[in-house]
């Protein structure tokens, strides 16, 4: 159960900088999501960690130890990349053992590991069988076994499910949260899909282009992000740009209340599932009249396009709750103050992607 | 030193360093120096070069053999490309009885020494057409000879094409001819000049079966390989031929690179018209074009390929036997020495060599050597070895044995073929297979032992077959090292020289069987048993 804390940690490809000054800290039996888009330098991150690409600055801490430098095979920190890298030439039993045997160990505490392993990951029965042989959640079980059979316990998952079907991959995110959980191991775990993130993480950290922007638990970085980036990449936001002045926030012809208190030119960030439509004879603080200009189903949720004021909103609710609710139609809406972020205009230069998605900001509207 | 231990030591990133330095230099030292050197030598010894260069008999030999050398290969790469591709179309998308056979068979001239194959093909047409024209008799082995190595680069690159390119063309109202014209032939351009080029390089390299053909039918004519072959067997007489070969070896080694490399340059920015279709086109898609076509494709390499190859088969049916190859054994045993020492120092060099520059592809002198190794492939053996043996008895004279020097001069050409075999397997290799190995705990000496090496071992095994087959194959670096050595196809050239055709004749058929073997080793490996 190692605590693992990452100091100014540099990586560069040539000329290219992939991770610039990383400091973050891993808490001993945690569930750390590492989110970000694409070509962030996640895959980068857990190889800097597990030692097969080299540091241009920085260290790294395993409880304290400073692990910098030392070759992949000497860390014992279990790697699981894409797809999961099973020996397509060993059979389960080969794979489950490569890690001690590549150790040294005793033969006769290899058998007794390998088969507890198999025990556990409930595949005693397939021990014969080849990787190509499995399916991929039993692909994704021998992946993990393995890495513990190593004696590892701090595992990192590169995208362990991004390469399974949808319903698969939400039914095997819980059970690697709650076997890691089990085990008490320390778990770093990659993923680009912000709803995965969310939903086992203990602690996110942000990654974009090889910096971490803002790390804390998934409720906080969903109902009070810091950056703009993270209120656009982790769940799903309507940009504005408006005016803040004295807790009101101008966005066009439309007035909201804000908690924030930033004044002057903002940047505004409204999370979809919190613009509700409430009951006309409610009178909440921030409710505006709005038309229904298109709806969007979604299965469990629907997606309500709404003119407010001529200013386009996104409002996002459980399918159950708007029955009867159709095209033209005139509804109250209702946002929480403590849902209206704000953030310095500024800050959007560094982030072309929310820009892109600013919802007033002229013919880019989408 | 328990395996344990260097294993260990494997660990350490300095002495990993170093054992790549060592590799890299031993590229350098053995491949790469000689032709080098032989420009210095040449430089070094320009006070007695306008001996040479003032010899208008030698000069005037010299400038005829380039000349018969190139116009040779432009021919072949001609008549390669232009029957190998609707060839290959064939074995790619048509079934027909007997195909299977047809394609293992179009690959046995690759397998065969060519001075065995030269002595057959010779023959063949000596027979059935009195051919004594120098220039097309040579065209005739060359074409026999390389024919199934442009037929191999075709059928790869056809293969790559993907076929949703050409099933939307022809719903987009293309006829096939114009889809074959206009999407196939474009996507698979690069492999049609890399057939072109190896074709060419090869034919321009080719020394054994010419010095044959050219000795059977009594000509005159040299090409240039043959022409260094010849002034080699001439130094012991006197030191100007010694130059003279020098100079026409730069002079072939510098005017084939520049070739080929402009002809590659050429050759990718030239573009088919491809905008344009014409009505009349669509009439090639029909019969009886195309049965006409697949009739004169499939005939073709029967009647100049395979036919001629295996006439040797027949040969000794109307000449008697008028002795037993005394001297074969001894000269197979050679061959299969030189192939194997060759063969091992290519293993344990061309490995490492190969991981390093499949596992570095971004440095700079990664790419560099991917780029250096196929020299040797492209420049004639012949200049080469010649290179090679001036290289070991001027520039570095450690009184090497003529069979060491020979290994070495083998190993310059065929290096590449393993090395290119290794590579292509270890970028097909997922590396985060390698990476996953380590963090399990195994260094990367038994991360290679234990996961590397049984994923690429098919790679391995069909560079080792290649480059242990093409070294037994070989004359021209062999005859430009000692120009009596007893190798098994110098052995043949000799003996046709002397006239001996019936001892020559067996002498063939018992190295068209061993070739036979070795090449049905290799298809086995090809698919992966």
């Amino acid at each position: 159960m190692p605590k693992v804390e990452l100091r100014e940690v540099t990586v560069k490809y040539g000329r290219k900088v992939a991770l610039e000054d990383v400091n973050i800290t891993i808490e001993d039996g945690s569930y750390s999501i590492i989110a970000g888009p694409t070509g962030a330098g996640k895959t980068t991150l857990l190889k800097a960690i597990c030692g097969l690409v080299p540091l241009a600055r920085g260290r790294i801490l395993v409880d304290g130890k400073d692990i910098t430098g030392i070759p992949p095979e000497k860390r014992g920190v279990g790697y699981l990349p894409q797809g999961y890298a099973l020996f397509p030439h060993l059979d389960v039993w080969g794979n489950i053992t490569f890690g001690p045997t590549s150790r040294g160990w005793d033969p006769r505490d290899i058998e007794v590991i390998a088969r507890r392993i198999l025990n556990m990951i409930g595949l005693i029965e397939r021990a014969d069988a080849y990787p190509h042989e499995l399916s991929g959640g039993m692909a994704q079980r021998v992946a993990l076994g393995r890495a513990i059979a190593s004696g590892a316990d701090l595992i990192l998952l590169d995208e362990p499910l991004s390469a399974l079907d949808v319903m698969l991959r939400i039914l095997l995110r819980y059970e690697i949260r709650k076997m890691a959980k089990a085990l008490n191991l320390t778990v770093i775990h990659v993923t680009h899909d912000q709803e995965e993130a969310m939903s086992i993480g203990d602690r996110i950290f942000v990654l974009r282009e090889g910096k971490i922007l803002e790390e804390g638990p998934p409720e906080k970085l969903f109902r009070a992000p810091e950056n703009p980036f993270t209120a656009y990449f982790i769940g799903e936001s309507n940009f504005y740009i408006g005016y803040a002045d004295k807790g009101v926030v101008r966005i066009d012809g439309v007035e909201l209340k804000s908690s924030s208190k930033l004044e002057g030119d903002v940047l505004v960030a409204i999370r979809t599932r919190e613009v509700k439509i409430c009951q006309a004879e409610e009178r909440l603080t921030n409710s505006i009249r709005a038309s229904v200009e298109e709806i969007r189903f979604f299965g469990r949720v629907t997606k309500i396009l709404l003119n407010v004021n001529g200013l386009r909103m996104v409002s996002e609710l459980p399918t159950l709750r708007i029955e009867g609710l159709k095209k033209g139609d005139e509804v109250l809406i209702n946002v929480d103050p403590e849902d209206v972020l704000l953030y310095r205009l500024e800050t959007v230069e560094g982030y072309p992607e929310v820009k892109e998605v600013i919802l007033n900001a002229g013919d880019r509207a989408r | 030193m328990s395996i344990g231990l260097i294993e260990e030591l494997s660990s350490n990133k300095i002495l990993r360093a170093t054992w790549y330095s060592i590799v890299v230099g031993f590229f350098l030292l053995f491949v790469l120096i000689p032709p080098i050197y032989l420009f210095i030598y040449l430089a070094g010894s320009y006070d007695k070069l306008p001996v040479v260069l003032s010899n208008s008999e030698i000069m005037g030999e010299m400038k005829r053999a380039i000349y018969f050398s190139y116009a040779i290969a432009a021919t072949v790469t001609v008549i390669d490309l232009i029957s190998a591709l609707p060839m290959a179309w064939i074995l790619l998308k048509k079934k027909f009885r007997l195909k299977g056979l047809l394609d293992t068979l179009l690959d046995l001239p690759m397998a065969l020494p060519t001075s065995a194959l030269g002595f057959s093909v010779a023959m063949f047409w000596l027979r059935l057409a009195d051919l004594r024209n120098a220039f097309w008799a040579v065209v005739a082995l060359h074409v026999a000879m390389s024919y199934p190595y442009m037929l191999r680069t075709l059928i790869a690159s056809l293969e790559s094409v993907k076929s949703q390119y050409e099933i939307a063309a022809r719903t987009l109202g293309a006829h096939p001819f114009t889809v074959a014209r206009t999407i196939t032939l474009p996507i698979a351009k690069p492999g049609i000049i890399a057939g072109c080029i190896l074709c060419f390089a090869k034919s321009l390299s080719e020394t054994g079966g010419t010095a044959v053909t050219l000795s059977v039918i009594e000509a005159v004519e040299r090409t240039g390989p043959v022409l260094i072959k010849s002034w080699k067997a001439a130094t012991t007489q006197a030191e100007v031929f010694l130059l003279a070969g020098g100079i026409l070896s730069a002079i072939l080694i510098i005017s084939s690179l520049l070739a080929l490399y402009s002809f590659r340059t050429l050759a990718t920015r030239w573009r088919v018209p491809i905008r344009k279709i014409w009505l009349w086109e669509r009439r090639l898609s029909q019969r009886p074009f195309t049965s006409l076509r697949d009739f004169l494709s499939v005939l073709f390499p029967i009647f100049v390929v395979l036919a001629p190859s295996l006439f040797i088969a027949l040969f000794p049916l109307w000449l008697n036997a008028d002795g037993l190859p005394s001297g074969l054994l001894t000269a197979i045993w050679n061959s299969v020495v030189i192939a194997s020492i060759a063969t091992m120092i290519n293993l344990i060099t061309g490995i490492p060599l190969s991981i390093f520059i499949a596992r570095s592809k971004s440095s700079l002198a990664a790419s560099l050597l991917d780029a250096m190794v196929n020299i040797p492939l492209i420049v004639p053996t012949t200049a080469l070895g010649f290179s090679i043996s001036l290289f070991w008895s001027k520039g570095i004279a450690l009184g090497l044995s003529d069979l060491a020097v020979i290994s070495l001069a083998h190993i310059s050409f065929t290096q590449p073929l393993l090395v290119r075999n290794v590579i292509a397997s270890l970028e097909q290799l997922d590396p985060s297979l390698e990476d996953t190995a380590r963090t399990l705990g195994a260094n990367p000496l038994k991360t290679f032992r234990k996961i590397t090496f049984p994923l690429i071992k098919p790679g391995i095994v069909a560079g080792t077959i290649l480059s242990f087959t093409r070294s037994l194959g070989e004359t021209g670096a062999t005859i430009s090292v000692v120009p009596k050595a007893l190798t098994a196809p110098v052995y043949i050239v000799e003996l046709v020289s002397e006239r001996a055709y019936s001892v020559a004749g067996i002498s063939c058929m018992i190295l068209l069987l061993i070739s036979g073997v070795l090449l049905y080793a290799l298809k086995r490996t090809g698919r992966g048993e």
